[in-house]
């Protein structure tokens, strides 16, 4: 058993070095939010009042994003195994042990990323706490500590995160029957379960409860749970993208007509019909965008102008966030270039040219962003409206940073897709076509 | 033009290693006419697929020439080879053929939509009537078995009408009848009586022998050269070079 399980891990490497940059980008996050809440443990009086509120904002956005990120990640790992799996019940395996391994493949991973990510922190959280709070005298004094009592929670927490976010696929892994997963490339499209209900229904309560508050607050004080409104809008958009996600694509990427370019006539089918794939690098973008775009809203709404928001308080509050989400993206795209690659040489076989494969890659990557944009952007201008609902001032605020993040994303984006497939071009098309 | 694929003194070899490289064909030589059903088959590791690759130009030689349709295929570029590919030549794999995003009709109608060619839904559902998949057009390759998605990749080839389809292991994941199935629509390309010729790799020595001419590799080298074989024949040559 154990041996099957780290065969697999090695014989998978990219899949699972993409969530292990994702385990350890989140317990680097996690571990610089633990450091904080430990400083201010330490450190005690008023100090400790400030960093506890500006630690449990960030652990809120840290929160969202994680759930959203390693969740989609997770899913991903194990939907573009789901053939080695099937593989797996062909000579024997039970599909119970089949969940079991799976499972235990998810811990060992978020163990081993978790425990990376935490003491790839250690060097971190000094420089950063320095930085985010060189305008605050009194914080900038304290010492930032991380300790084994501050890291342990943080490796827990994305060991469960990880594991319970690949339970269900690990489940699928084991009910589907073996032979439907070696026929289909990668589960037609993504379903509503229970959990995705609840948590949507329940994220979408927790919105209203915040809103439903913001009439009797100060504008002062009004800026926090606004700010929080854009992320966990995205993360109901999150949970219900199944009902719509695969629609969205098709309906905007056909304002350019099939016949105007072969190369979009394939990455939107590709895009709207590989819905694991899709959702797994649209969402952590999404999130990344309603993050940047719904913290500028925020405050433009209660009147703080956005040349007043220091670039240290902006790197304290949604630099990991951030990070997480986007890293999240191009991970997703680097885990399943191997997909990539197998459709690109067919169409190189009937006789794509090199262009045309490369232009197919980049515009994926345009579909993924310009759908979180979308997305994204309808969290933030919701809470755009809410802001001039609550405060009674209408802003644009949050249109630059959220477009900033999208064209960054971008670039990341078209790094990830259209690099691994012009090394793909350089190999011969029987090899990329060669039974895994 | 008398040949539609030409082979001269072909090479290819592969790096094991830094400085050692193994061999897996040997100055091979060989001319495919118009309208010729031609069958490569030989013992596991004979080089049979990696020939199929570099005449189809899929796989660059390491020394020699391959031309199609007078078109030295080594001094082409990418570009070129591209349009090569799209107009001229066809090709059918083992499995994994379709594009998974696209359905059986998209997936037909493909290369014309490459070559930013008109085809009309009437040419691709009528190949897919030739092929016996008139109501499977809106199908994904998932929801297809086997067998109708090879069909589909012949319907693919009817509709482009190259002038060349290169099948490798055509019916290699098939059951018999689904590879019966298969066969037929090959020699039915080739037998059609527009010139057009099939090259196909395969290990089914009765596939073998419904072609007009079979080679039987053996490390490398043509090992023997059949014309009309019956199924014995074939069975014959192959044991002769295992």
């Amino acid at each position: 058993m154990l041996r099957l399980i780290f065969s697999d891990l090695v014989a998978n490497a990219r899949i699972w070095l993409g969530a292990l940059l994702i385990a350890a980008a989140t317990a680097t996050v996690g571990a610089v939010v633990a450091s904080d809440i430990q400083t201010a443990v330490a450190a005690g009086g008023n100090e400790a009042l400030a960093l506890y509120g500006i630690s449990g904002t960030v652990a809120v956005f840290t929160l969202i994003t994680a759930l959203i990120v390693v969740g989609a990640v997770t899913d991903l790992t194990v939907t573009l195994q789901q053939r080695g799996y099937a593989l797996w019940q062909l000579v024997g395996l039970r599909p119970g042990l089949v969940r079991l391994v799976v499972t235990a493949q998810l811990f060992v991973v978020s163990l081993l990323g978790g425990a990376v990510g935490c003491l790839l922190a250690v060097p971190l959280v000094q420089p950063l706490f320095r930085y985010a709070f060189s305008t605050s005298p009194e914080l900038a004094g304290l010492t930032p500590t991380l300790t084994p009592a501050g890291a342990v929670p943080v490796v827990l927490f994305v060991a469960v995160v990880v594991t319970v976010g690949g339970f269900r696929g690990a489940g699928r892994a084991a009910r589907t029957p073996p032979i439907q997963s070696l026929r289909e490339v990668e589960p037609p499209d993504r379903r509503m379960t229970v959990a995705r209900w609840l948590g949507g229904v329940a994220t979408l309560l927790v919105v209203a409860a915040i809103v439903s508050t913001l009439p009797g607050t100060g504008l002062d004080t009004m800026a926090v749970p606004l700010m929080l409104i854009s992320p966990l809008l995205a993360g109901v958009l999150a949970a219900f993208g199944p009902l719509f996600l695969a629609r969205l694509v098709r309906a905007w990427t056909s304002l350019v007509p099939v016949t105007a370019s072969a190369a979009w006539y394939l990455a939107r089918n590709s895009t709207a019909t590989n819905a694991a794939r899709s959702t797994a690098t649209i969402s952590p973008l999404m999130v990344a965008v309603a993050l940047a775009g719904g913290l500028y809203a925020a405050n433009g709404a209660v009147g703080v102008p956005s040349g007043s928001l220091s670039t240290g308080s902006v790197v304290l509050l949604l630099g990991g966030p951030l990070l997480l989400a986007v890293l999240g993206a191009v991970a997703t795209v680097f885990m399943s270039s191997r997909r990539r690659e197998r459709e690109l040489a067919l169409i190189t076989a009937a006789g794509g040219s090199s262009a045309l494969v490369l232009t197919a890659a980049a515009a994926e990557a345009v579909i993924y962003v310009v759908t979180a944009l979308l997305l994204g952007g309808s969290a933030v201008a919701v809470t755009t409206a809410i802001g001039a609902w609550a405060a009674g001032a209408w802003t644009a605020a949050g249109a630059l940073p959220a477009l900033t993040v999208t064209a960054l994303a971008l670039v990341l984006l078209l790094a990830a897709t259209v690099l691994p497939t012009a090394t793909a071009l350089r190999q011969e098309v029987p090899r990329v076509l060669a039974p895994e | 033009m008398d040949a539609v694929v030409e082979v001269e003194n072909l090479t290819k070899s592969f790096p094991i290693s830094k400085n050692e490289a193994t061999s897996v064909l040997r100055g091979i030589s060989l001319r495919v006419p118009p309208g010729q059903f031609l069958a490569i088959v030989g013992p596991s590791g004979s080089g049979k697929s990696t020939l199929l690759y570099c005449m189809s130009a899929l796989e660059a030689a390491t020394t020699g020439r391959v031309r199609i349709l007078g078109q030295d295929t080594g001094a082409l570029g990418r570009g070129a080879l591209a349009k090569l590919r799209r107009d001229q030549v066809g090709f059918v794999f083992q499995s994994y053929n379709l594009i998974p995003s696209l359905t059986a009709r998209e997936n037909v109608a493909l290369p014309a939509r490459l070559a930013r060619r008109r085809i009309s839904g009437a040419d691709v559902d009528r190949a897919l009537a030739d092929v016996g998949l008139a109501d499977r057009g809106s199908y994904r390759p998932a929801a297809l078995s086997g067998g109708q998605q090879q069909r589909v990749a012949i319907a693919r080839v009817l509709a482009v009408r190259p002038d060349v389809v290169f099948a490798d292991e055509p019916t290699g994941a098939l059951d018999t009848e689904a590879g019966a199935q298969v066969l037929d629509l090959l020699a039915g390309v080739a037998r059609a009586g527009e010139g057009r010729s099939v090259v196909m790799v395969t290990h089914d020595l009765e596939a073998a022998a419904r072609a007009d001419r079979v080679l039987v590799l053996r490390d490398g080298v043509i090992h023997r050269e059949l014309l009309d074989p019956r199924a014995d024949d074939v069975f014959a040559a192959v044991a002769g070079a295992s």
